[in-house]
C-alpha cells in the first residue's frame, strides 16, 4: 500500500474538488470531527489547567529536543543494556532495508503490524511485499483500510472516512464465510477472529513507538485495542520503528505527555493500554519476543532540527488534535492532502519532508484561523510554521527546506510588487482608492473566485481617508470663520 | 497605559477605508464621544497582512516600517479589526526582528488595541440602548478570538444594550472561511466553509449580522446575499453600537 | 560514515548553529501527589466498562467462586503468582491450566482459554488503572489473550496518579513488560461506535481487596 504521493502538490486541486463534491465523505468527517472535538472539550473543563498542562508538555518536548543527540545515544545504550538491538536509518530506503533484512534472517514470512505512522511514512508495507513477505495491518481501522487498498485518512482513526455500511459490504465480500452485517459489535468480532489467527501465526511483529525513554531504554506504546500488545508480544521477533524526535529524557516525563496525548487525540482520560517495553523475553520468562529491534529513523528530521523555528515541528506527539480542529481538514478529509500526515501538522511536516517544490502548495489550504495551534497539546505554533513555509516557498533567501522559492509565481510576485508600490506611496494609494470609489459602479466584479460564491464587492462612495479629510477641511473653515 | 489618555491614533484598515468607511466613522465617533481626540494620519494605508500571510515578508516589512514611522507618537493605536490589530501587536515584533526598527516595532505593539478591547477594558464605557427590541447574531473573528483574545470585550459591550438579544451561531469558534487571500486562492474550500457559517447564522433567526472584523463581514454577508437578495443586513459592531446609543436609533 | 554518526553529527551541528531557547522549557512540573481515592478508582474502572467487586484479601477467592459458578467458566488460565496458587487450591476446585510453556501452550491459549487470572502489582485511583508486571510467574499474554481477564488487587497498593505509580520504578530496572490496563480492550474505529473486545479481553473483572 503505497498510495501516498511523492508529489502531493500535483492534482491537489483535483483532489480538493473531488472531496468537496463527495457529500457522504463530508458528512462522515463533519460527524467525526464534531464528536472528537466535543469529547476533547469535556476532558479539559478548566482552561487554566489545560494551559498549564500544555505548557508543561511543550517544556518536556523542548527539553528533550535540546538534548536530542545525547538522548539518542543514551537511549541506544540503555536499550542495548536491556537486550534491545538498535539500528539507525538515514531515510526510508535504509529503514526498509534494515527491517526486511532483520525479517529475512528470522526465516519467517508472516508479519503483523500495529498502527504506526513512521512505517506509513517509509512505505514499509510495500517494501515487505516486494521482499516476499505478507504484512497484515492489525489495528481495526488500518486493517479495514489495507483490505480496501486505501490509505489512512486520519493519523489516529485511519478509517474515519468510511461508514459502517461500506465496511459491512467490504467484509462480506472479502472475508470468506462472512454474512453482511452493519452491527458494529459483530463487525469488530469478525475482524477479531481474522486477526487473532494472524497474531497466533505471525513470525514478526512491527510496531511504532509513542515515546522512547532514554533514561531506562523503554519503548512506550499507547493503544485501546490490544493489537499493539499482540504484535509486540506474540511473534518471536518484534521490530519497533520510531522517528528520532520521539525520545524523551526520563520516566517522569511520561505522565504529562500521556495524559495530553489521550485527551487530545480521542478525548479519553486514559487509553485501555499503556505498554512499556524494556526488553525481550528473559531466559526465565515464559513468553514475549525472543528478539526486539529498534529502528531509529531520521528521514529529514535532523535537517529540520537545524532551524530553530522549524525545530518546533519535532515536538509533535502525533495526537491528531490539529486536524480534528481544522475547518479545512473537516471539509476535505485526509485523502485530499495525498500525504501520510494530513491536516495542519501534515501541511508543516510534508513540505519539510518532500520539499516545497513537491508539497509547498499544501500550505495554501489554510485560512490561518489558529484553531490548530490552540488545540496542539505541546503548543506547536502551527499557523506560524505554515506561514513560514509559505515564505520559504516564495522567497529566495536561505532555508533548510528543499525546493525553496519554487512556489514563486511571477504573476503573484508582480501583484505584490504593484500592491507594495501603491501602499508605500500614500498619495498613490489615495488616488487609487479614490478611483475605486468614483468608478465603483463601473468596476468589473472581480475576482471571479470571490463572486462565484458571494455578491460582488462594491467600494463605498467615499473612502474613510476622504471623509476625514473633508471633515478636517470643514472644521478648519469653521474655525477660520469664527476668528 | 496612563489613566489620562486624551489622544489616540486611529488605524482605519484598508478594508474599512474602501468598503466600510461608515464603520470607521462610527468607531471614531464612539471614541470622540468619550472625550478623546482622534488622530487619523492620512499617510496610513494597510498593515501589510495580505503579503505577510502569503509569505511575502519583504513587502510586509516595507509596509511595517511605514506604519511604525507614521504612528510614532507614544499614544494608543486603536484598530477596528482583530486581524489588523493582531498583525500590529503579534506579528510586527517577529517580522521586524533584526531590523533597525525592531525596538520601535516592539514598542508599537504595546500601544495597539482592538477597538472594543479599548472601549471596554481601558475606557470602560457604559452604553444606554435607545433602540427597539431586536435580535442580532455576533460573529467573532478568529483573530479577535484567538490572537487578540478580545472576544469578551465585543460581547460585553453588546450585552449592555438592554433591548438587544445577542446570539452566536452554532460552532461560533469555527472560521468563516475568509482568511484574506485564502478566500481567493482556495475559493472552493472557502465557499464550503462560508456556506456552513451562513446556515448557522440564518438558523439563529436574528435580524442583523454583526462582526468587528470587516473581512468576515464581507465574506459572510457576501455569501448570504449571493444566496438570497433578501438576506439579513450586516454591520460592523461599532456602527451598531453607535446607532443604538445615539438619538437616531431605529 | 555510518548512518548513526551522520545523523548525530547533523544534530550536533544543527544544535550548535541554532541553540535551543532555554526559556521555552523553564516550566517546572507541578507536584502530582494525589491522595488515592478508592471510590474514584471504582468509578473510573466502571466508566471504562470494567466490573469491580470490593472484597478482602481472604474473601476474594470465595467471591470469585460464586461468580465462576454463575458464569459457568470451566477453563481457567493462571500464572505462578500468589493469586493463581490461591485460586488453584480453592475449595471450589476450579479447572485451571498453569501457563508455563509458550511453545506447547500457545495454541490452547488462543483457542481454548476462557478466563485468565492474575494479580495487579499496583493501581492508579485517578484513572482506574491496573499495573501488571511481566515476570516468570506472570506471562505477558496472560492478561491479553483470554477473552475474560480477572484481576486481584490490594487496596493498599493503589496510588493516586500515574506519576506516583512510575516513581516506584525510579532507580531500579523496569520489568521487560510493564502494562497499565484501564478497562477491557476496545475500539471506535468503525464510525466512532465503541465496541469492546477488539483484540484483547472483552471483559475486565476486578477484585479490589482490603487487607485482612
Amino acid at each position: 500500500m503505497s498510495g501516498f504521493s511523492p508529489n502531493p502538490d500535483q492534482n491537489f486541486g483535483v483532489r480538493i474538488q473531488e472531496a468537496l463534491g463527495n457529500e457522504e465523505l463530508r458528512e462522515s468527517f463533519h460527524g467525526a470531527m464534531t464528536f472528537l472535538r466535543e469529547k476533547r472539550r469535556q476532558q479539559f473543563p478548566d482552561p487554566d489547567a489545560l494551559d498549564a498542562l500544555r505548557t508543561r508538555g511543550a517544556a518536556i518536548r523542548e527539553r528533550a529536543l535540546a538534548q536530542l543527540p545525547d538522548l539518542l545515544e543514551q537511549l541506544e545504550g540503555q536499550c542495548q543494556h536491556n537486550g534491545i538491538r538498535v539500528h539507525w536509518a538515514e531515510d526510508a530506503a535504509e529503514a526498509n532495508e534494515i527491517i526486511t533484512g532483520i525479517a529475512r534472517k528470522t526465516g519467517g514470512k508472516r508479519v503483523v503490524k500495529g498502527k504506526s505512522m513512521a512505517t506509513e511514512e517509509i512505505g514499509l508495507n510495500t517494501a515487505f511485499e516486494n521482499a516476499g513477505f505478507s504484512c497484515l495491518e492489525s489495528d481495526m481501522g488500518e486493517y479495514i483500510v489495507q483490505q480496501a487498498h486505501e490509505t489512512p485518512s486520519h493519523i489516529i482513526m485511519p478509517a474515519i472516512h468510511r461508514n459502517k455500511a461500506s465496511i459491512a459490504r467490504q467484509f462480506a465480500e472479502q472475508i470468506p464465510d462472512t454474512p453482511y452485517t452493519e452491527d458494529v459489535d459483530e463487525l469488530i468480532g469478525i475482524g477479531r477472529r481474522v486477526l487473532r489467527r494472524a497474531f497466533a501465526d505471525a513470525d514478526i511483529g512491527i510496531s511504532g513507538v509513542n515515546f522512547a525513554i532514554a533514561e531506562t531504554g523503554t519503548l512506550c506504546l499507547v493503544e485501546n485495542e490490544g493489537n499493539g500488545r499482540m504484535s509486540t508480544t506474540v511473534p518471536d521477533t518484534h521490530i519497533a520503528v520510531m522517528g528520532i524526535e520521539k525520545v524523551i529524557e526520563k520516566l517522569s516525563d511520561l505522565p504529562d505527555l500521556y495524559r495530553l496525548l489521550t485527551r487530545s487525540a480521542t478525548g479519553q482520560p486514559i487509553t485501555t493500554y499503556l505498554n512499556l517495553i524494556s526488553g525481550p523475553r528473559k531466559p526465565d520468562e515464559i513468553d514475549g519476543p525472543r528478539q526486539v529491534h529498534l529502528v531509529l529513523l531520521d528521514n529529514g528530521r535532523s535537517r529540520i532540527y537545524a532551524d530553530r523555528q522549524l525545530r518546533e515541528t519535532l515536538r509533535c506527539i502525533r495526537c491528531g488534535a490539529c486536524m480534528n480542529h481544522c475547518p479545512v481538514y473537516e471539509r476535505l478529509g485526509g485523502h485530499a492532502y495525498g500525504t501520510v500526515y494530513p491536516g495542519p501538522i501534515g501541511q508543516v511536516v510534508m513540505p519539510q519532508l518532500l520539499g516545497l517544490d513537491k508539497a509547498g502548495k499544501l500550505t495554501q489550504a489554510c485560512s490561518l484561523n489558529g484553531a490548530c495551534g490552540e488545540a496542539c497539546p505541546v503548543k506547536i505554533p502551527l499557523p506560524d510554521l505554515i506561514r513560514r513555509l509559505r515564505h520559504d516557498g516564495v522567497s529566495r533567501t536561505d532555508s533548510p527546506v528543499r525546493g525553496q522559492g519554487k512556489q514563486r509565481k511571477w504573476i503573484e510576485a508582480t501583484i505584490w510588487a504593484t500592491w507594495l508600490s501603491i501602499h508605500t506611496h500614500p498619495r498613490l494609494y489615495r488616488l487609487s482608492t479614490l478611483m475605486a470609489t468614483r468608478l465603483r459602479r463601473l468596476m468589473p466584479p472581480l475576482p471571479r473566485a470571490w463572486t462565484r460564491h458571494r455578491s460582488p464587492l462594491r467600494p463605498a462612495a467615499r473612502t474613510l481617508h476622504e471623509t476625514l479629510q473633508q471633515r478636517e477641511r470643514a472644521r478648519q473653515k469653521e474655525s477660520a470663520r469664527e476668528q | 497605559m496612563s489613566p489620562t489618555i486624551d489622544r489616540v491614533y486611529f488605524f482605519g484598515t484598508c478594508l474599512i477605508d474602501v468598503f466600510y468607511p461608515g464603520a470607521g466613522m462610527a468607531a471614531i465617533t464612539l471614541l470622540e464621544r468619550e472625550g478623546l481626540e482622534v488622530l487619523f494620519p492620512q499617510a496610513q494605508t494597510c498593515c501589510g497582512q495580505p503579503p505577510y500571510n502569503s509569505g511575502y515578508d519583504d513587502e510586509a516589512r516595507t509596509i511595517a516600517r511605514q506604519v511604525i514611522e507614521t504612528f510614532d507618537l507614544p499614544i494608543p493605536i486603536i484598530v477596528p479589526s482583530g486581524s489588523c490589530a493582531g498583525m500590529l501587536r503579534k506579528h510586527y515584533p517577529a517580522l521586524m526582528a533584526g531590523d533597525p526598527l525592531e525596538e520601535k516595532a516592539n514598542q508599537l505593539a504595546t500601544r495597539v488595541y482592538e477597538l472594543h478591547e479599548f472601549l471596554h477594558r481601558v475606557l470602560n464605557i457604559t452604553l444606554e440602548d435607545q433602540g427597539k427590541p431586536t435580535r442580532v447574531v455576533m460573529h467573532t473573528s478568529c483573530s479577535a478570538r484567538r490572537e487578540m483574545e478580545v472576544m469578551d470585550d465585543g460581547l460585553s459591550l453588546l450585552r449592555q444594550l438592554g433591548n438587544v438579544e445577542v446570539c452566536e451561531p452554532e460552532n461560533a469558534e469555527t472560521c468563516c472561511g475568509f482568511g484574506g487571500t485564502f478566500a481567493v486562492k482556495m475559493s472552493d474550500v472557502s465557499a464550503a466553509m462560508v456556506a456552513d457559517k451562513c446556515a448557522a447564522v440564518n438558523a439563529t433567526g436574528a435580524s442583523t449580522l454583526l462582526s468587528s472584523d470587516c473581512g468576515c463581514l464581507m465574506n459572510i454577508h457576501g455569501a448570504l446575499e449571493h444566496r438570497n437578495s433578501d438576506a439579513m443586513p450586516a454591520e460592523h459592531l461599532a456602527e451598531f453600537l453607535l446607532r443604538r446609543t445615539s438619538g437616531d436609533a431605529s | 560514515m555510518s548512518s548513526k554518526n551522520a545523523i548525530l553529527s547533523r544534530l550536533r551541528h544543527g544544535r550548535a548553529a541554532s541553540p535551543a531557547n532555554t526559556a521555552a522549557f523553564a516550566a517546572e512540573r507541578a507536584s502530582d501527589a494525589v491522595t488515592p481515592d478508592l471510590d474514584i478508582m471504582v468509578s473510573a474502572l466502571e466508566a471504562a466498562h470494567a466490573r469491580v467487586f470490593r472484597s478482602t484479601t481472604s474473601q476474594w477467592a470465595d467471591d470469585l467462586a460464586k461468580l465462576a459458578r454463575e458464569r459457568g467458566w470451566a477453563n481457567w488460565w493462571i500464572g505462578g503468582d500468589d493469586v493463581g496458587r490461591t485460586w488453584q487450591a480453592h475449595d471450589s476446585e476450579p479447572a485451571t491450566t498453569v501457563f508455563s510453556n509458550w511453545d506447547s501452550q500457545k495454541a490452547p491459549l488462543f483457542d481454548a482459554a476462557e478466563v485468565a487470572l492474575c494479580r495487579a502489582r499496583a493501581g492508579i485511583a485517578e484513572t482506574g488503572t491496573l499495573v501488571v508486571e511481566s515476570s516468570p510467574q506472570v506471562p505477558r499474554t496472560l492478561s491479553l489473550v483470554p477473552p475474560v481477564h480477572v484481576v486481584v488487587i490490594d487496596e493498599d497498593s493503589v496510588v493516586g496518579s500515574l506519576h506516583q505509580a512510575l516513581a516506584r520504578y525510579e532507580n531500579k530496572s523496569l520489568p521487560t513488560n510493564l502494562i497499565f490496563i484501564s478497562g477491557p480492550s476496545k475500539t471506535a474505529d468503525i464510525q466512532q461506535t465503541l465496541a469492546y473486545g477488539a483484540h484483547g479481553p472483552r471483559e475486565l473483572i476486578v477484585y479490589l481487596c482490603r487487607r485482612e
